[in-house]
């Protein structure tokens, strides 16, 4: 696929499509589409999840996973948006290069990327009397093949050196490297009417890249 | 009438209006504006008091437009991100806009509604307005994020979300159907709801649904 991003602020994506090639994107972002642009449905199942992990996925909470996705067939054009402003990437992987996206962030990608949602943090909150576990969900993409994302706001990039480390907060962490660890610490604030509190960090340790981005 | 956009992110239209010059808008878009202009309101009558209701109580149409008399400046904003464009209309000229986008019109465009029937089926779209504006005069409208344009030529088709639509020529045809989502019975019943757009005719589309979150700015 050829694709551009349109406009600054809240971009979008043109994705050109040659005869018989194949994206798939979540279909409610599709903006418009024009040529002979052929609409599938291709459920995860037949992108190899199996049911058991979706289940898994989807009692641990709403993951954002959609239990399908739309494939579009060209030749023709599709646009996308995620209605959120931020920055588009496009990332050509090679062929078994690995990125752990945050879930809720890809807008396409193409039939040969290997598609895979997965957890990539999990920490325990106190609420009240109950004790309650959070989750980072992320889109695991495995090359190769082009892959389009947005993040919110803008994007820093890092590259970590082995045994390097940043600290991050679960919802500044857009993209990982699988040969990063991600560890949940514990940020202590102030205390609030005399209750101390703590907030959920991310340690991203390397070697490995991440992207940081700077909304929510 | 003097038209100047202001800001990039969140744009407002500043319009320095000359003695006795009149532009209506939707109520509460006014940011600011200078205290020798007089302000009144003009009721939407348009098809008796049937239609009225019809439009404004499911359409979700204003019943009242705010107006604005010279001299003096007024801005005002969708209070949203995205674009502003300024349109000048001949006489007879008519352009359609998505409901919620118009920002402003000088009093001497006709200003009246065009419904666009839904797919019918359950759950599915009723259909929706779009504002129907008919020159002499100057508009301007606000773009959810960007504005893509399209000059369509005869027979010229794309199909489009129903939330990307901002303004189109009444030349071009619209009409809401259903995609499906592959063969089959499911993949008529995972079918959404899509317009059908062709030309000839100048389209634009907006890169932010205005219902979605980004566009309120949350």
């Amino acid at each position: 696929m050829k694709a551009d991003t349109v406009g600054a602020i809240t971009p979008a994506v043109l994705v050109q499509l040659r005869p018989g090639e194949k994206i798939l994107a979540q279909h409610e972002i599709m903006l418009h589409m024009d040529g002979p642009v052929k609409v599938a449905r291709k459920t995860l199942k037949q992108l190899g999840v199996s049911r058991a992990h979706l289940m898994g996925m989807s009692a641990r909470g709403d993951s954002e996973e959609e239990y399908y996705l739309a494939e579009f067939e060209g030749p023709g054009n599709v646009t996308f948006s995620r209605d959120k402003a931020g920055e588009v990437r496009i990332l050509d992987l090679a062929p078994g290069q690995v990125v752990r996206l945050r879930s809720g962030h890809l807008i396409c990608f193409d039939e040969t990327v290997q598609y895979y949602p997965t957890v990539l943090a999990q920490w325990v909150v106190q609420r009240g009397n109950d004790r309650e576990i959070e989750y980072l969900f992320a889109d695991q993409l495995t090359g190769p093949g082009t892959i389009v994302f947005q993040s919110y706001g803008n994007i820093l990039s890092f590259t970590l050196s082995p045994g390097e480390a940043i600290r991050t907060t679960p919802e500044g962490l857009l993209m990982t490297t699988p040969t990063n660890t991600v560890q949940v610490g514990w940020r202590q604030n102030a205390a609030a009417l005399g209750v101390p509190t703590a907030q959920p960090v991310l340690d991203v340790v390397g070697p490995g890249a991440i992207l940081v981005h700077s909304g929510v | 009438m003097e038209i100047t956009v202001q800001g990039e992110f969140v744009p407002a239209a500043l319009v320095q209006l000359a003695a006795g010059e009149e532009i209506f808008s939707e109520a509460g878009l006014m940011v600011y504006c200078d205290p020798s202009v007089r302000f009144g309101v003009r009721a939407f009558t348009q098809g008796g008091a049937g239609q009225v209701l019809r439009h404004t109580m499911i359409g979700g149409l204003p019943f009242f437009l705010h107006v604005y008399e010279g001299p003096g400046y007024v801005a005002l904003s969708r209070f949203s991100p995205g674009e502003v464009r300024v349109l000048d209309l001949a006489p007879g000229q008519t352009v359609d806009v998505a409901e919620h986008s118009l920002l402003l019109a000088s009093n001497s465009v006709q200003y009246t509604t065009s419904y666009v029937p839904g797919t019918g089926r359950i759950g599915r779209m009723i259909g929706f307005w779009m504002d129907r504006l008919t020159g002499p005069g100057r508009v301007a409208y606000h773009g959810h994020g960007n504005i893509l344009g399209f000059d369509l030529k005869p027979g010229e088709a794309m199909q489009i979300d129903h939330g990307a639509l901002l303004r189109k020529d009444p030349t071009v045809g619209l009409r809401a159907f259903n995609q499906a989502l592959g063969g089959g019975l499911t993949g008529h019943a995972m079918s959404f709801e899509a317009l059908h757009v062709e030309g000839p005719g100048r389209l634009e589309l907006q890169t932010v649904d205005p219902s979605s979150r980004a566009a309120h700015g949350t």
